[in-house]
This record gives C-alpha cells, sequence and structure tokens, in this order.
C-alpha cells in the first residue's frame, strides 16, 4: 500500500522484502532518495537498517522514515538514535504519507 | 508447615500468577478481535462503496458517445474517479488493521511462550515473581495502544482505533 501511494504520487519505489533485504538493495548502486521502512521485520529490524544505513556515506543525508504500528516513546527514542529522520504510526493515510514525504524530500 | 516453608510455596507456586497471566492473555485476545471488527466493517463497506461507484463511471462513460449527454457524463465521470480515490485512501486506512492485529498477537504469542517456559522451569524455585513481573512488563512496553494496556491491567478497555495521522519528525 506504501508503495502503490507513492507510485500514484509519481514516485519510483523499490521494494525489499526483509530488514537484510533492504540493506541489498540500499546498497545496490542505485540512487535512492528516501527509504520507509517498518520496525518489525525478518532478519533485521527497521531500527537496526537505519543504524546501518547511517554508517554508509551515501546515506547520511538521505531521509529515513520509519512507518510501523509501534508508538511506543522507547522505541520512538531508540529509532531517533538510531538516526530516523521521522516516526509514522500505522495507520497512515495517504495524502498525509505523501505529504510528509514531500516534506522531507524538501 | 513453618513460616519459612509456607512462604517459599508461595513464592514458587505458578498456579496463581499462570491464572493470572491467562487471563490477561485471554482478555487481550477479545480486545484483538473487537479492535479488528470495525476496520473489517469499514473496509468492506468502502470496498462495496468502490463497485458501486465503478458501475456510475462505466454507466457515465457508456453514455459519452450520446452528444447530447457528453457535458454531464463527463462531469459523472470527473465526480465518480473523486470519489474512487476517497474510498481507495479510506480502505487504504482501515486496511491497515491488520498490521496492527498481527503486531499485538505476536506480542502475545511471544508473552504466552514466556508463560509455558515460566511453568516448564518453575520446579527450579526462586525467583519466580520477578519473572513473572518481567513477562508481563515486557508485554505492556510492547503493546501498540493506551486500549491495550489498559485490559493488561485488568481496566475494562474498549476497541480502540488510534486517529490515522500520528507523524514526527526528529
Amino acid at each position: 500500500m506504501v508503495g502503490a501511494t507513492l507510485q500514484s504520487a509519481g514516485y519510483e519505489v523499490l521494494t525489499a522484502n526483509d530488514g537484510d533485504d533492504a540493506l541489498r538493495v540500499a546498497q545496490s548502486g542505485q540512487v535512492i532518495d528516501l527509504v520507509i521502512t517498518d520496525v518489525n521485520m525478518p532478519n533485521r529490524d527497521g531500527i537496526s537498517l537505519v543504524r546501518e544505513l547511517r554508517l554508509l556515506p551515501q546515506y547520511r543525508g538521505v531521509p529515513l522514515l520509519i512507518l510501523t504500528t509501534e508508538a511506543s516513546t522507547e522505541r520512538k527514542l531508540a529509532g531517533k538514535q538510531a538516526g530516523a529522520t521521522g516516526w509514522i504510526v500505522k495507520p497512515f493515510n495517504p495524502e498525509s504519507l505523501l505529504s510528509t514525504v514531500a516534506k522531507v524530500l524538501g | 508447615m513453618k513460616s519459612e516453608q509456607l512462604a517459599a510455596s508461595l513464592v514458587t507456586d505458578p498456579l496463581p500468577e499462570a491464572a493470572r497471566a491467562m487471563t490477561a492473555a485471554a482478555a487481550q485476545i477479545t480486545l484483538a478481535l473487537q479492535e479488528s471488527q470495525q476496520p473489517v466493517e469499514q473496509l468492506g463497506a468502502s470496498v462495496g462503496r468502490i463497485i458501486m461507484t465503478l458501475s456510475s463511471i462505466r454507466a457515465a462513460a457508456e453514455a459519452v458517445n450520446d452528444p447530447a449527454m457528453d457535458k454531464q457524463s463527463l462531469l459523472q465521470i470527473k465526480g465518480g474517479i473523486a470519489e474512487l480515490a476517497r474510498h481507495a485512501a479510506q480502505a487504504t486506512v482501515t486496511l491497515q488493521f491488520y498490521d496492527r492485529m498481527t503486531q499485538h498477537l505476536t506480542h502475545l504469542h511471544d508473552y504466552l511462550d514466556g508463560i509455558g517456559e515460566l511453568l516448564a522451569t518453575a520446579s527450579a524455585g526462586g525467583g519466580e515473581r520477578d519473572r513473572w513481573e518481567e513477562l508481563r512488563e515486557r508485554l505492556c512496553v510492547r503493546l501498540i495502544s493506551d486500549s491495550q494496556r489498559q485490559c493488561l491491567n485488568g481496566q475494562p478497555a474498549r476497541a480502540q482505533r488510534d486517529a490515522p495521522d500520528s507523524i514526527e519528525l526528529f
């Protein structure tokens, strides 16, 4: 649904099956302007993914958004400390997601 | 029975803690089912409206060939497309109940797993009280809404749908 929402607004979307796959896609050499990740994923959780991405020079300035059902302050803080740009709690509204994406992409 | 023996027996007896934990788990399952009911009904209604709107767009599109109907039909098609977009957005929001329910039940599954482990090792004795508390506290932290936490605390909790648009930029 996230992919369809972004594609409907004209964005090109790359998807990954889990945290490790996301890291592989992120390092595939394609230029990626924004990453949106869930927290609970097989193999590697979203917070760990954000932390790993922030260690890569090409992702230091890229917005990394976490989109999740998790709303606890502790988890948000962990995401922030890992280097996330923002935290979106499901259910997301497509219009709000698009306006947030536009905002972080500047 | 000496008082020390009685105290040790109370600390290591897992049955009252197990009973409390199972009651809490059952209440969480009830809440998960309640929380998924309304979104499923809304999703069904959204899909129903999408089908109806598609049907009216199709009828309007068929009338486009009639010169007398063109303007009215085009307006009807535009209105129908806007209506479709609205219902699709609503369906996108409500469908996410599934992610929430999956998360809720996964946390509950881990909690029940922990109860099983505790019961299996309770005879080793000592420290069970802390382990029950730890298990409960971990579930409490992982639950995704206040109503779920109220339910865990034995308070009456009603199915709650968190409003969309909870977005925080750091």
